[in-house]
């Protein structure tokens, strides 16, 4: 077999069209946008019957997800006889959503002007909705990071006065002690302080938890039940 | 040597006052827990030095000096537990502000007080 028979060019158009029907959502509207053909797998994914569909405008799939613009701008580049590429979001005969990763290819007519648009898709929706899934975790974890960060800024401000207390107290009673003086005034402080620091720490945590930075699970471990 | 401390926190202010008896720097010291009643104060008598905490609650150590920026006033040292670079540099650019402290405030802040003066 020569070596030529390997290239795309040399394949059997009858192959190439088994192929795309088979791997595709396929359809070949007029140049109104009437639907002309439809394959198999877009009767599959659409839900509807083939003869529901011919001769229909080709909005009997659309969603309301897109904008005006955005069908517009779609026309306007086919209607040129330019193809278009996109992801469309359509809607099927039950109500559901589905998305298409879409190819749009104007068919010349004999003066040039598109006579038909034939449309190869496949659908997309399930790593659209992944995308969706990551899209809304990571600004949830933005959310999160940002209440992490205040928590911090917090904890640094709240906890330091009764902790410069403590070092100054206690630096007090050392010096109280080598003096041979009394200590017990400032040990009664160091407790009070300690205590103050504790209840502050113990509304941060509080706080930290009823605001959903750390789960009931992990509140459980830091306060160590 | 008249020494005025605001600071909300009583603990705070008490040891400072041990500490200033202590070196001698000063046999006269008053504390504010509020700056609002150490602004009324300001009416009557003036002190020789401010020692100023920032955060408080009903009014901030940065509102006080706001509303004394116009009068008389003596020198005014931040005694903070803040550790925030861009805000001492804050503080030290207004002109009344003549020292930083960052709490607890030890022997060695008073006496380095007394030296600067």
């Amino acid at each position: 077999m020569p070596h030529s028979a390997l290239l795309l060019e040399s394949l059997s158009p009858d192959l190439l069209v088994r192929i795309i029907e088979e791997a595709f959502i396929v359809s070949i509207t007029d140049a109104k946008g009437l639907i002309r053909y439809v394959n198999d797998t877009f009767c599959k994914v659409s839900q509807y019957d083939r003869s529901e569909l011919i001769g229909k405008p080709h909005r009997i799939v659309k969603s309301d997800v897109h904008s005006r613009d955005f069908f517009k701008s779609m026309w306007d580049t086919i209607g040129r006889g330019e193809s278009w590429h996109g992801e469309i979001c359509n809607r099927k005969k039950s109500g559901d959503l589905y998305w298409v990763d879409s190819f749009i290819l104007p068919i010349a007519g004999d003066t040039g002007a598109p006579v038909g648009y034939l449309s190869i898709r496949y659908e997309v929706t399930q790593l659209k909705e992944h995308e969706q899934t990551v899209q809304s975790q990571e600004s949830l974890l933005i959310k999160k990071n940002r209440r992490l960060n205040n928590l911090a800024f917090w904890i640094a401000h709240d906890i330091r006065p009764p902790i410069a207390n403590l070092i100054g107290l206690s630096e007090g009673m050392t010096d109280a002690l080598k003096g041979g003086a009394d200590g017990s005034q400032f040990a009664q402080r160091v407790s009070e302080e300690a205590i103050r620091a504790d209840q502050i720490l113990r509304k941060i945590m509080r706080t930290a938890i009823a605001s959903d930075i750390v789960d009931e699970q992990d509140s459980e471990w830091l306060s160590g039940k | 040597m008249v020494v005025w401390q605001i600071d909300d926190d009583p603990v705070h202010t008490e040891l400072v006052e041990m500490i200033i008896r202590r070196t001698g720097f000063s046999n006269d010291t008053r504390s504010f827990h509020s700056a609002r009643a150490a602004l009324k104060a300001l009416d009557q008598s003036l002190p020789d030095l401010i020692l100023l905490d920032l955060r408080m609650p009903d009014m901030d150590g940065w509102e006080f000096i706001e509303l004394t920026r116009s009068r008389k006033m003596p020198p005014i040292v931040i005694v903070t537990s803040s550790i925030d670079a861009r805000e001492k540099k804050r503080a030290l650019e207004i002109p009344t502000v003549r020292g930083w402290i960052e709490k607890p405030v030890r022997v060695e802040d008073i006496v380095d007080l007394a030296v600067d003066d």
